[in-house]
């Protein structure tokens, strides 16, 4: 009887939490829609002020009620976003940002509780390239929140780059769980001239175990760093992690003087490395290279062999004469099919099965 | 007599709670996912922030007899992405499906150096668009569609493979969303996407325009289900690693761990989960460290049965393909390397969603059993009923809370107020047929299973 007195009850209570709920969503749905109203109302009135940057005589402000500067600050972002490449509307923005104290607003933000909004705030001041928050930002981008300490270091980037960039190294050495895409976008950010050295140098400092996950963002150096930087590593001892991400920056920046090297690691017995090493003798190499690719086409992996057979095209892309003669020398059934296939794909630039770089590419090449 | 009843009904009390228990602690954990989703999605949109460092795709669509479908799913798939390329994989179709390709995308015979590193049924011929280079057609034997997409992989030129089936509706940036989890975490091994429901919505030149709710009940009912299955059974069970299928229809893996697996199983009609629940097998047995995840924001629309007789035909199939999924892989269930997916999902989905079913038809039988003998009052049995519908309700409603605090696809308030109707109104019919169509799914593939082992212990006799 108990149980069935429970049971009853607890059917009881389930309804009321059900009409509880069913109320708390019409609810939402309701604030929900007051508030795309009150946005849309908003956005009507100030896209075309915030847009007006090229003009030669802006017409005065409308005075912003505190509780709409919220949502002027999540139309500032989304336009400001918009229009990146325009400096004029970008500097027009900023002024208004200063006159509306939606900056003010944004650095608040940075004191909040919520997620969402410090997000909001940190994204806001690195747009506006506002100093004042410095030191807070430095502290929320060596916290342990994965998207704070992130969207930190992408303001502070964006804020004083020169001045960032020994301090987002060091960021990025102690945070290599971090998306490599977004660290690479960080990078560029930034800019090749400023963070190719203090890279360079955090990288020879690091860790053996660091190094595979650091060095395909040498793609984004300098072309005078990063090679004498992948060179000083391949001479040293070194495991074979870091050969695949070192070869892929060789072939990005594909300096001939590098051709000897490649030709060595073309035997590696890590098929990836062979791999990479012959799609950067395709990229780098001469006509006569095409001899040395040409034993890669029986390798017993698809991958080389397709690799190379690639590279043979690209050396002689119009010559099909000299690309027929090759293949008439081919005894491996393999190794003609994937030459045939080659020169059919009209030696289009490589497809990246294995391509390395600082983006998910790399991960092939880590041979999980 | 009556002794029976009473430990009957603790028995389906106890099995009620704990399974409540879980979907409690599922809509929790989904909430919380939620919520750190959307947080990210704020500020760090996908589309602007990392398109350039997408990775390449392969795009996989089997398809057999697909000749009304496949062009306006290839227009679906001018994605603003990268790079991609596309396989479509005729599976043997007996109507014009390669016709049509060859017509619209002028397809010419390649010489493709095949390599069969997944064993398919034989292909006959591969084709290359002279129209759009990025287009691919492999032409080979009927072998299902786990054994096309099979094939699509072995000609594969990306490092990760994206199926999609010949009837969904996708997003212009569903393939940039989907991508994004592989660039947060390298460990990902595969990642499904949120199909919804794409009956009643609009939709232009093969893309998706507008949600919209469908005018029939039996797909409503359908609109709520996904709901359900995708807010918080599967964002409740990712954040733990623990989910154990990636739609068919739409799903991102990564090539390698793919081919390593030994690609979809065609013994199977539920590849797509068997392939999954496979790879968290197999991956925690080698102790690797990897994730399977999933995108809650939903980015494919997928057509859904809008009449009985193939609702039932799904539903069956789709609990034999469960049932065989499990099968296939029991070595999961409690193995030392399995974690969480083997201690937790697995039992789980043994107990609560194979033979969840059983359990409530017995309860059901029992309840009516018992007050056509007398031995259950009127009033225990209105209680009884109310709450498994309360129940049935409450987590609909829940379903219904996580999509508003996050997409709120259904714009218009109409659309609530239907969507909380057919919350209450599925528990009083259409549940109860869904249980009997699964409970008739359980004994027939027990029945097969039964008749495969006389069959192998005849054969072995004989040997």
């Amino acid at each position: 009887m108990s149980i069935l007195l429970a049971a009853r009850w607890g059917s009881v209570a389930l309804m009321v939490i059900v009409l509880l709920m069913m109320s708390y969503i019409l609810c939402m749905r309701a604030v929900l829609l007051m508030r795309e109203r009150r946005y849309r109302k908003l956005s009507a009135r100030w896209t075309p002020i915030l847009l007006e940057g090229g003009a030669s005589n802006p017409q005065p402000l409308p005075t912003v009620p505190p509780g709409e500067r919220f949502l002027l600050l999540i139309l500032w972002n989304t336009l400001r976003e918009r229009n990146e490449q325009d400096a004029g509307i970008c500097h027009w923005m900023g002024r208004v940002a200063a006159v509306t104290k939606i900056d003010g607003l944004a650095r608040r933000l940075l004191r909040r509780r919520s997620v969402r909004k410090k997000l909001l705030g940190l994204v806001t001041l690195g747009q506006l390239r506002d100093r004042l928050e410095w030191p807070r930002l430095c502290q929320i981008a060596q916290s342990g929140h994965p998207l704070l300490s992130l969207a930190a270091t992408q303001a502070i980037a964006r804020i004083d780059p020169a001045a960032a960039a020994g301090t987002v190294v060091s960021l990025i050495v102690g945070h290599l769980n971090w998306p490599a895409a977004k660290i690479a976008s960080i990078l560029e950010d930034i800019g090749p001239e400023r963070v190719s050295e203090p890279l360079a140098r955090a990288l020879l400092q690091a860790p053996e175990s660091h190094r595979p996950g650091l060095i395909p963002f040498l793609a984004v150096c300098n072309y005078s760093t990063a090679l004498p930087t992948v060179r000083r590593i391949l001479r040293e001892p070194h495991i074979d992690e870091v050969l695949a991400p070192c070869l892929h920056v060789i072939g990005k920046f594909g300096d001939r003087q590098d051709l000897p090297l490649l030709y060595r690691y073309l035997t590696h017995p890590r098929w990836h490395v062979r791999a990479v090493a012959a799609g950067c003798v395709g990229k780098m190499g001469r006509r006569a290279d095409q001899e040395k690719l040409a034993p890669l086409l029986a390798d017993r992996e698809w991958w080389v062999r397709y690799r190379a057979a690639q590279a043979i095209v690209g050396l002689s892309p119009r010559d099909a004469q000299r690309l027929h003669d090759i293949q008439s020398t081919l005894g491996d059934r393999y190794a003609r099919d994937i030459l045939t296939q080659a020169i059919a794909e009209g030696a289009r630039p490589a497809q990246s099965g294995t391509d390395l770089s600082p983006t998910g590419r790399m991960r092939i090449g880590a041979g999980r | 007599m009556m002794s029976f009843f009473l430990a009957a009904q603790w028995f389906f009390l106890l099995y009620f709670l704990a399974l409540n228990a879980v979907y409690a602690m599922l809509i929790l954990r989904a909430l919380g996912g939620v919520a750190r989703y959307m947080q990210s999605r704020d500020v760090a949109g996908l589309p602007h922030l990392l398109g350039g460092f997408a990775p390449p795709v392969t795009i996989v669509i089997p398809a057999r007899n697909e000749d009304a479908n496949i062009l306006r799913t290839l227009h679906s798939l001018q994605q603003h992405y990268p790079e991609y390329e596309i396989v479509v994989v005729n599976d043997g179709s007996t109507d014009r499906t390669l016709e049509v390709l060859t017509a619209a995308y002028s397809l010419k015979p390649f010489p493709e150096a095949y390599r069969a590193r997944l064993k398919t049924r034989p292909v006959r011929a591969i084709y290359q668009s002279t129209v759009d280079p990025r287009l691919r057609v492999i032409d080979k034997e009927q072998g299902g569609r786990g054994d096309a997409v099979n094939a699509g992989v072995n000609i594969a030129h990306y490092p990760w493979v994206c199926r999609v089936d010949a009837d969904s509706i996708l997003q212009r940036d569903s393939l940039m969303l989907i991508v994004e989890p592989l660039l947060e975490d390298p460990t990902v091994v595969a990642c499904g996407g949120t199909i919804r429901v794409a009956n009643g919505c609009k939709s232009q030149d093969g893309l998706f325009v507008e949600a919209d709710l469908p005018k029939r009940p039996l797909v409503l009912f359908q609109v709520i289900e996904y709901l359900r299955a995708f807010m918080y059974g599967r964002m409740g069970w990712s954040p733990m690693n623990a989910h154990l299928i990636i739609s068919g229809a739409f799903g991102i893996y990564h090539k390698e761990t793919f081919v390593a697996a030994g690609g979809y199983r065609c013994d199977t009609v539920g590849e797509d989960m068997e392939l999954i629940v496979r790879l968290h097998r197999t991956l925690s047995a080698q102790r690797k460290s990897y994730r399977i995840t999933f995108v809650p924001e939903p980015i494919c629309w997928s057509t859904v049965p809008d009449d009985i007789g193939k609702l039932r035909r799904q539903r069956i199939r789709w609990q034999v393909g469960l049932a065989e999924s499990l099968a296939m892989n029991r070595g999961l269930m409690f193995h030392k390397e399995g974690s969480f997916v083997g201690w937790f999902a697995y039992p789980f989905t043994v107990f609560f969603e194979w033979l969840g079913p059983v359990v409530e038809t017995c309860g059901y039988l029992l309840v009516i059993i018992g007050f056509a003998l007398g031995v259950v009052s009127l009033s225990v049995f209105i209680t009884f009923m109310l709450l498994a519908a309360g129940f049935g309700i409450l987590l609909s409603t829940c379903a219904l809370l996580l999509e508003e605090i996050s997409f709120h696809l259904y714009k218009r308030p109409r659309h609530i107020l239907v969507l909380f109707a057919v919350a209450v109104l599925e528990n009083f019919g259409y549940r109860q047929l869904n249980t009997l169509w699964r409970t008739a799914a359980v004994f027939q593939h027990l029945h097969r299973g039964a008749r495969a082992r006389l069959a192998r212990r005849k054969q072995e006799c004989r040997a």
